[in-house]
């Protein structure tokens, strides 16, 4: 069976690295590239995570910078969610890989336009990098396979009452992606909160033993506060929706809908408009996930890391 | 006891029909006026309507005529394709021989509460314009309302946009003036009215026990072309009368009226995403069976 292969999108950002460690470990994917925008915290300090965990896991695959901040916006981190360096928590020596002499978009044209497969992109950060190489690349559009991202909810959100992060970081990049008429999968909020693990489950991440293991231990031991103080039980893992629909969609349950991007509002800014009321003239745009799996998918990460700790991948 | 004073808000409609008939039915109450406002239909003919239902039922009150259009745009089309032409499904009631009001709708609904003493509670069932007309116009009027029961909003679903109920998306501003006023608000919101269905059959059983044949023969003829539909106006007056009927949370509402995908959605902050703190008092739940036995209780007034 061929890997399909694709490119991580991403502002690492605890969820990001679990992300990338889980698609890192599927016999199914082949990660071509992780590009990297200004989103939880600035470009630099998302690249700079990246680079130093993927340094001390000892993975090597290529990373390029994109986009400091939105495309019509200023950038708005999140500190209160991911530290002040966008991934507090590990403590990890400093980075020993280099990012590639492109930028991200660049680094996609490379890939996409290499590849003899279609691709398949996994977004998990504002879209901002994902629009600019879709208006640059008309051409390249057709070699897209799909998009599974990281973004929106149906109806309530989590840096607005209605609008989720990502998507009211860059709505006008996000709208760019919705209209691209490429196969769209959105893993929202709706189905992201039901993705979480609890405490044991966190301290059974830790017991497998490995480096894998203990740098999303220590993550989720960081992450977990700012949901634990919010009053939920479980620690969600947003981003790791994104890499778990392309390689088991069986885990998720959807709907079709047509989804727009409020870029007007001054209070739904950035939502995820759904029309599944059922006086929508428009063809769906988009595949929504609604419901998860949650016992499948926490298996799939915990076994994720163990096949990490055999080693061989991405070496 | 003493009776409550309230003023009805309303645009009629089917379902502000069965609203005002069992607000008329209740003796707690003192309907002070009814007011009408554009919405199911122009006012106009709202306010025919009213004059109309006020003589069915037999309800004596001043009626005052409001608002034509919303705050800031002309009103443009009449929800004829839920309410018919006449904004009552095309059924026609005898001709009332009453006066609309002297004064205008905000005029009556100051007076009013000026004259009640900080006891007038209002019950809008339509676009909101007549009571954002009324707070702008005399300022001193929000220390003046004990309560406002909304029909209008959604903590989810809408029937306008995805989002979006009639009433508030008919004037998001007004509701925004209505919402940010600071006085005592609840709202009944479609996804709570949604879940208040009465089955056509059901009313048609209990419209045997009114006696005045030309009730019975409205409300018939309103329940048929309705269809099974929930009426969603009798909801915030049900709460009104009987307030146990539903639970409530207290949440922040706040009115979008800037956005074209997103005009008129009450963003309910259900997950106390913003800080602000609370400024309206939610139905969360509703018993339905209660609903059913006050409709059913309310037939045998008439």
């Amino acid at each position: 069976m061929s890997k399909t292969p694709i490119i991580i999108d991403c502002d690492p950002g605890h969820d990001d690295a679990i992300a990338i460690l889980m698609a890192a470990a599927s016999d199914k994917l082949d990660i071509k590239g992780i590009t990297i925008v200004g989103g939880n915290q600035t470009l630099e300090k998302c690249l700079n995570n990246t680079l130093k965990f993927l340094s001390h896991l000892d993975l090597h695959i290529p990373v390029a910078a994109g986009a400091e901040g939105p495309l019509l916006r200023g950038l708005t981190v999140a500190p209160y969610a991911h530290g002040d360096s966008g991934m507090d928590g590990p403590q990890l020596p400093p980075a020993t890989q280099k990012p590639v002499e492109m930028n991200a978009v660049q680094l996609m044209e490379k890939i996409v336009r290499e590849s003899e497969q279609k691709v398949t992109l996994c977004p998990m950060g504002p879209l901002t990098n994902i629009a600019i190489f879709l208006r640059a690349n008309p051409d390249l559009i057709e070699k897209i396979d799909k998009i599974s991202l990281m973004g929106g909810t149906t109806l309530i959100g989590n840096r607005t009452p209605t609008s989720e992060f990502n998507i009211w970081e860059d709505p006008e990049a996000a709208d760019i992606v919705f209209r691209s008429g490429i196969p769209l999968f959105m893993q929202g909020l709706d189905v992201t909160y039901q993705a979480g693990v609890n405490d044991d489950e966190i301290a059974q991440i830790r017991a497998i033993g490995n480096k894998y293991s203990t740098f999303v231990a220590d993550l989720l031991d960081f992450f977990s506060k700012y949901h634990r103080n919010l009053g939920r039980m479980y620690t969600p893992l947003h981003d790791p929706c994104a890499v778990a629909y392309v390689i088991d969609p069986d885990m998720f349950t959807t709907e079709d809908h047509y989804v727009e991007i409020d870029m007007d509002g001054e209070l739904t800014l950035g939502t995820t408009v759904t029309h599944n009321f059922g006086r929508c003239t428009h063809a769906p745009n988009c595949t929504v996930s609604l419901g998860i799996d949650r016992e499948k998918f926490v298996k799939l990460l915990f076994d994720s890391l163990e096949i990490l700790g055999r080693g061989g991948r991405y070496a | 006891m003493e009776k409550r004073p309230i003023i009805i808000d309303t645009d009629p409609g089917c379902d502000d029909f069965f609203a005002i008939m069992m607000a008329a039915a209740y003796e707690g109450f003192d309907i002070r006026a009814i007011t009408t406002v554009a919405g199911n239909a122009v006012v106009d003919v709202t306010t025919r309507n009213a004059l109309d239902i006020a003589k069915l039922l037999g309800i004596k009150t001043r009626i005052a005529k409001g608002a034509g259009s919303a705050m800031m745009h002309p009103f443009d089309e009449p929800a004829a394709f839920v309410h018919g032409l006449n904004g009552i499904g095309q059924v026609v009631l005898p001709r009332s021989e009453q006066k609309v009001d002297e004064m205008k709708a905000w005029d009556v609904i100051y007076d009013e509460a000026c004259k009640a003493d900080g006891q007038l509670e209002l019950i809008p069932v339509g676009p909101l314009t007549n009571v954002a007309i009324a707070l702008l116009k005399y300022p001193d009027l929000k220390d003046k309302i004990k309560r406002i029961t909304i029909m209008g909003g959604s903590t989810t679903i809408g029937n306008c946009l995805p989002y979006s109920e009639a009433n508030i998306f008919h004037d998001p501003y007004a509701a925004h003036l209505v919402f940010t006023s600071g006085i005592p608000l609840v709202m009944a919101g479609l996804d709570i009215t949604l879940t208040a269905l009465v089955p056509t059959d059901d009313i048609m059983k209990m419209s045997e026990d009114i006696k005045n044949k030309a009730v019975r023969d409205t409300v018939v003829q309103l329940a048929k072309i309705r269809g099974n539909e929930p009426f969603h106006d009798v909801v915030a007056v049900a709460s009104v009368i009987k307030e146990d009927i539903a639970e409530y949370k207290d949440y922040n509402v706040e009115i979008e009226y800037k956005s074209p995908l997103t005009y008129g959605r009450t963003i309910v902050d259900t997950t106390f995403t913003t800080g602000k703190a609370p400024n309206c008092r939610v139905m969360t739940g509703y018993n339905v069976e209660a609903h059913k036995t006050m409709f059913a209780d309310m037939m045998r007034k008439y």
